[in-house]
């Protein structure tokens, strides 16, 4: 994997140079051979964060079935505990329509933490007027926002931009 | 002096996580882990209250009333919230001093603090 190939938040954790993630630590048969477009992808540590229950674990689901990246699925109560173990590429928090505010909490826990702040994360959630009253924050913040309903192959693509990875459309 | 903070918040790991910058920026800071409101435990000198406004069983006004009965009236208070219908309530209140939306990031978080502080001591002065 080339330098300009890697992942953007790759440059923006904290790591020194020679620093591997957690994906390329991976052993050589764990990340090849996987084609996704023209490109080889690397696979990532995500973290799917629940807090809509009536989804359950469908984006972690979601996730799996396309083999691509591990896949870590955590309730709100232990989000803390495993956004800490600091294996993690990126975040997606889905949100709870009616009741948004752990899923608020745990950005804000994000953005204090050192080594969390600059992880690329994506908010899972119907369009409110809380959404877009916080939009031009979280873009600030390198939080993108998938908007509920959506289809699979923009889930797809909104992962994999966010984890800077080349896509089919515009490789 | 070191300003003294008293933080309040429902959620564990978001207060221990405030509590520890605040106290890499030099603050001496007091986290109430809600709904342990045991006020004999804290300190007689409260510089500034940052105050979780989603605090289950409680409104924040309810909360900040609540502090004001117990000698903290003059303290400035900050409240944190997700909700923009609640913080708008908050600051039509005249309870807090400024309003947190959450999420917020660490930069916004201790320039609200500087400013109320400062703004505070000012007031003193004047």
């Amino acid at each position: 994997m080339n330098s300009s190939a890697r992942p953007r938040h790759l440059h923006l954790f904290g790591r020194r140079r020679n620093e591997q993630t957690s994906a390329q630590r991976l052993p050589e048969n764990v990340l090849g051979g996987v084609e996704h477009g023209v490109r080889k992808q690397i696979m990532a540590t995500i973290c799917v964060i629940n807090y809509d229950l009536s989804l359950g674990t469908m984006l972690a689901d979601l996730l799996a079935d396309r083999g691509m990246d591990r896949v870590v699925s955590c309730s709100g109560n232990d989000a803390y505990h495993r956004l800490a173990q600091g294996d993690i590429d990126l975040v997606i928090v889905d949100l709870m329509t009616k009741m948004p505010e752990s899923g608020w909490d745990v950005l804000t826990y994000m953005q204090m933490h050192p080594q969390l702040r600059r992880l690329p994360a994506i908010v899972c959630s119907a369009v409110t007027d809380e959404l877009l009253s916080k939009e031009a924050w979280l873009h600030q913040h390198n939080i993108s926002i998938l908007e509920k309903p959506f289809e699979l192959d923009e889930f797809y693509q909104c992962v994999d931009t966010a984890l800077g990875r080349a896509t089919p459309a515009s490789a | 002096m070191n300003s003294h903070i008293v933080v309040i918040e429902d959620e564990p790991a978001l207060l221990q996580m405030i509590t520890d910058v605040l106290d890499a920026e030099g603050y001496t800071v007091t986290s109430v882990p809600y709904p342990s409101l045991n006020v004999t435990a804290w300190p007689r000198h409260v510089d500034l209250f940052l105050l979780d406004l989603m605090l289950p069983g409680h409104s924040g006004t309810e909360t900040a009333a609540w502090l004001g009965e117990h000698g903290f009236r003059r303290v400035p208070k900050i409240c944190m919230s997700a909700s923009s219908q609640i913080l708008r309530e908050a600051a039509a209140s005249s309870l807090f001093d400024a309003v947190m939306p959450k999420p917020f990031d660490l930069s916004e978080l201790t320039a609200a603090i500087h400013r109320l502080l400062d703004s505070h001591v000012g007031d003193l002065l004047a």
